[in-house]
């Protein structure tokens, strides 16, 4: 059943990443100027620019570029960037997903634990001082947009705020950048990417678990005298996850393809970054790749969650 | 004692520095003040940290880009370059170039024994392989336009190279020839990177991307030690390096995303950074904190914010139009209210440390809008009535703010409307200085006159003549008026600092562009930092010169 699943599901995502290529080619196409001269307020002569769109082939017509194009970027191969010439777009996505995805990780695993954590601790303790606590964390999570976390974070902890003459906090963190995941330049952002997912996957564990809580299932496993923390891990946890489970994976591609403010403010050299210096530069190559790529972990993660679905829940079959 | 102990804590020794005009120089901070004024003793460590973007190249004739300069004035010399006083001084060349009679043929003469960071030599032939046959073809603009046959070459009107004016008449002369007399060429060439060179053996076993190999040279004061891309990039110093005194000893960039960000400012806050530009909505913050901040207004050399107007089209055909919109704009409000008092009011062409430049002169003296309300009347629109609604084309960002000012200020002093079409820079630049000159383009658009060096001869030439090279204005001189400003550019001293100062304010008073203000930026520099000009178009060709006190 898995593999027809996994059989399923790569021919669905076929017309679904035609889809986003031919649209984002089409964009770049409509879109007015050139993609060299994107920055800067002074135009790059006319000689220049006709050899540079020559050597990237955009003196082509549009159909070739587009056939060319789609065949190269079917084997891996999105070209050269347009503007770190000499470095293949492969190579600068080599680069940078690596640092995101351990950012990611890391940022998911500690939302994950903690996320389903409180959200249980909430449930269980519904309507106690506990419950209100984590309730009023977990929307406080949600509430504060990630990048906004980032730049409070930031100023707190790296530069430090002034409060009537007094310096409270500072240098306490760097503001960013990359040494690896075991240094302290990715607390930051990992705090600040961690806090949305944390406060979101609270409230739903502690919604769910609250719906299993009172099911008839859960009534018999307490009358039949077995200890309350059996209850909630075989009877009420494992059912409660589903739900959990689904967003869990969406925020885990989030996670992959919506750092891109928090790794500007702490100046991460990940995806996210990468995918804005290419936006606001025009290098179509590069954009085209990160489109691609997250469209590919979006479909990636989504299958991981199905798949994982038919061991939490025997009763459910894919057709 | 303080130059010997310089000489020394830099190691300056070592580095053969034949052609520094004034030894004392080396011991200097800017503005002529000594380090020991300042209070302060070197650092044993001259390690400066700085901020940039990812170049996307990193060889002399790059694409314009913040990066892409700073990299080259850390790791490349020119014939001449800029010192910390933003003076001309020879760079490669041993002193300033012999001029023929009649002003047209340039020998310049450089050092003996120039190398390349490999230890490889280099002299005049690889001066012209860089100029001609590599740089200037690909990059020949509106700047070069006195250099002899680049008006064919960007025409197209011949594809040989050998048109333009540059040859070796030995390995150690070079000669220039110009289509107008020009006093102004060391300037022009410590400012237009296409005259720098680059190393002809990595370019024959390379091609255009020997600037990213990891054998890369350099012939300027650093090589780049280390670029991890998108990251960090750290320059240490040349040992063949032979030029004006560069007093650093490592300098770190730390690459974001975007390096006029905020994100540079709060690494500068947290003390990871030396030297930061804040952002626009962290100018007020900085400003009123500017001794925390160290900070000060750093002007480019020349980058003018103008509209440009389409004459050709009515009623922008009529010249008190032109200077009515002139007049009717309030420079001092869109600087306090926009650009937060950094960006510096200008009323003509010429600004700054031109010649040329006077800070009080002004095409209209004493006149505002009452003056405007009068010329609009006269030309038939009084109050604004029957005016048509005008198409401005706005860069977009910050410049559509200045737009929607103008539009206010237009509306309430003459009565007039116009509507704002605001464009990112790609679709802009497509819309206004690509575009056909003979198509109808619009009627006004955002304009930013700019030179590399400090000399008005571009901006009083192909941004007028003919009608408007990159900015297509279609006005054309009154008579006699060209004349007299080609003779003026020609002239040394200050006879013509006076010419150009009234060619300025006659070709103001037409207004085929009007400039409201001109470019700058609030630098913030940690106070342990000394020397270097306050200059931002080459502020890093001024970073050589800056020094590191104990802190």
């Amino acid at each position: 059943m898995i593999l027809r699943l996994l059989i399923r599901r790569f021919l669905e995502a076929i017309p679904v990443l035609f889809v986003i290529y031919s649209v984002t080619f089409l964009l770049f196409q409509l879109t007015p100027g050139s993609p060299f001269q994107a920055e800067g307020r002074q135009a790059i002569p006319p000689r220049a620019l006709e050899k540079i769109e020559e050597h990237y082939g955009l003196d082509n017509p549009w159909y070739e570029q587009y056939a060319r194009y789609g065949w190269n970027a079917l084997r891996g191969d999105f070209g050269p960037s347009y503007y770190q010439p000499g470095r293949d777009t492969a190579e600068i996505i080599g680069d940078a997903l690596p640092i995101t995805l351990q950012l990611a990780a890391l940022a998911f695993a500690l939302a994950f634990v903690f996320g389903l954590s409180l959200g249980v601790l909430s449930a269980v303790k519904q309507n106690t001082a506990l419950d209100y606590f984590v309730t009023a964390t977990a929307i406080a999570g949600i509430s504060v947009p990630s990048y906004v976390m980032a730049s409070f974070l930031v100023a707190i902890l790296a530069v430090g705020v002034s409060l009537g003459g007094t310096t409270i906090g500072g240098q306490l963190l760097p503001t960013g950048g990359w040494d690896g995941l075991l240094s302290t330049r990715v607390i930051i952002p990992v705090i600040a990417l961690a806090s949305y997912p944390t406060g979101e996957l609270a409230r739903f564990t502690r919604a769910s678990m609250l719906e299993v809580i009172n099911q008839d299932y859960v009534r018999t496993a307490r009358a039949k005298g077995l200890r309350e923390t059996a209850v909630v891990r075989r009877h009420i946890l494992r059912n409660a996850l589903i739900p959990v489970i689904t967003v869990a994976g969406f925020e885990a591609s989030f996670l992959i393809a919506g750092s891109f403010f928090v790794e500007a403010i702490t100046n991460v050299p990940g995806m996210g970054r990468v995918a804005v210096t290419a936006l606001v530069q025009r290098d179509h190559p590069l954009i085209m790749a990160t489109v691609l790529l997250f469209a590919v972990v979006v479909l990636v993660v989504n299958l991981l969650v199905d798949v994982l679905y038919l061991f939490l829940d025997p009763r459910i079959r894919y057709r | 004692m303080l130059q010997a102990t310089g000489v020394a804590a830099l190691g300056l020794a070592a580095y053969g520095v034949t052609g520094c005009e004034d030894e004392d120089e080396r011991g200097e901070t800017g503005d002529g003040e000594l380090a020991e004024e300042r209070g302060g003793e070197l650092a044993e460590e001259q390690t400066l940290r700085i901020f940039s973007n990812e170049p996307t190249e990193i060889g002399p004739g790059a694409t314009p880009g913040a990066a892409n300069s700073f990299t080259r004035a850390f790791l490349f010399n020119g014939l001449y370059v800029y010192d910390k006083d933003l003076k001309v001084v020879p760079g490669d060349a041993e002193g300033f170039p012999e001029s023929s009679s009649d002003g047209l043929r340039h020998r310049i003469k450089l050092r003996s024994g120039l190398k390349w960071s490999d230890g490889r030599g280099y002299g005049a032939e690889d001066y012209v392989f860089s100029v001609r046959d590599v740089q200037l073809v690909e990059i020949a603009n509106l700047s070069d336009f006195f250099i002899k046959g680049v008006e064919e070459f960007v025409s197209g009107e011949t594809d040989d190279p050998g048109v333009l004016g540059v040859r070796a008449l030995d390995d150690e002369t070079l000669e220039i020839e110009t289509t107008i007399p020009a006093p102004f060429l060391p300037a022009y060439l410590a400012g237009s990177y296409a005259w720098w060179p680059i190393p002809r053996h990595k370019w024959e076993q390379y091609g255009p991307e020997w600037s990213l190999q990891d054998d890369r040279v350099s012939n300027g004061p650093y090589v780049l030690d280390t670029w991890a891309h998108n990251q960090h990039m750290v320059f240490v110093r040349n040992p063949e390096y032979q030029g004006p005194a560069a007093n650093l000893d490592r300098v770190e960039a730390t690459i974001f995303a975007d390096m006029f960000g905020p994100a540079p400012l709060a690494a500068f806050e947290a003390g990871e950074l030396d030297l930061a530009i804040a952002a626009p909505d962290d100018i007020e913050r900085v400003l009123a904190n500017s001794d925390e901040f160290n900070s000060t207004i750093v002007g480019s050399l020349i980058d003018l914010n103008c509209i440009v107007l389409n004459t050709n089209k009515p009623p922008l055909d009529d010249v008190r139009v032109r200077q009515a919109l002139y007049l009717a704009i309030d420079r001092e409000a869109i600087d306090t209210n926009i650009w937060k008092g950094v960006n510096q009011p200008i009323y003509k062409f010429i600004n700054g440390e031109q010649p040329g430049a006077d800070p009080d002169a002004r095409p209209f003296p004493g006149d505002g809008p009452e003056k405007a309300r009068e010329l609009l009347s006269e030309a038939g629109y009084p109050g604004g009535d029957g005016f048509p609604k005008l198409e401005y084309i706005s860069y977009g960002g910050g410049y559509e703010v200045v737009a929607q000012a103008i539009q206010q200020m237009w509306r309430e002093e003459l009565g007039i409307d116009i509507r704002i079409q605001a464009l990112d820079a790609a679709a802009w630049v497509a819309a206004v200085v690509e575009v056909d000159p003979d198509a109808d383009w619009g009627d006004l658009a955002d304009a930013f006159p700019n030179q590399i060096f400090l000399d008005p001869v571009v901006l009083l030439g192909p941004l007028f003549d003919g009608g408007g090279r990159d900015y297509h204005h279609h006005w054309q001189y009154p008579p006699g008026l060209k004349e007299r400003k080609d003779r003026a550019l020609a002239v040394t001293g200050d006879e013509r600092h006076r010419e150009l100062l009234e060619i300025d304010l006659a070709i103001a008073r037409e207004m085929p562009l009007i400039p409201y203000d001109r470019l700058r930026e609030l630098l913030a520099r940690k106070p342990y930092i000394v020397g270097g000009h306050q200059s931002n178009g080459y502020a890093w060709q001024q970073a050589r010169y800056y020094q590191i006190l104990k802190h």
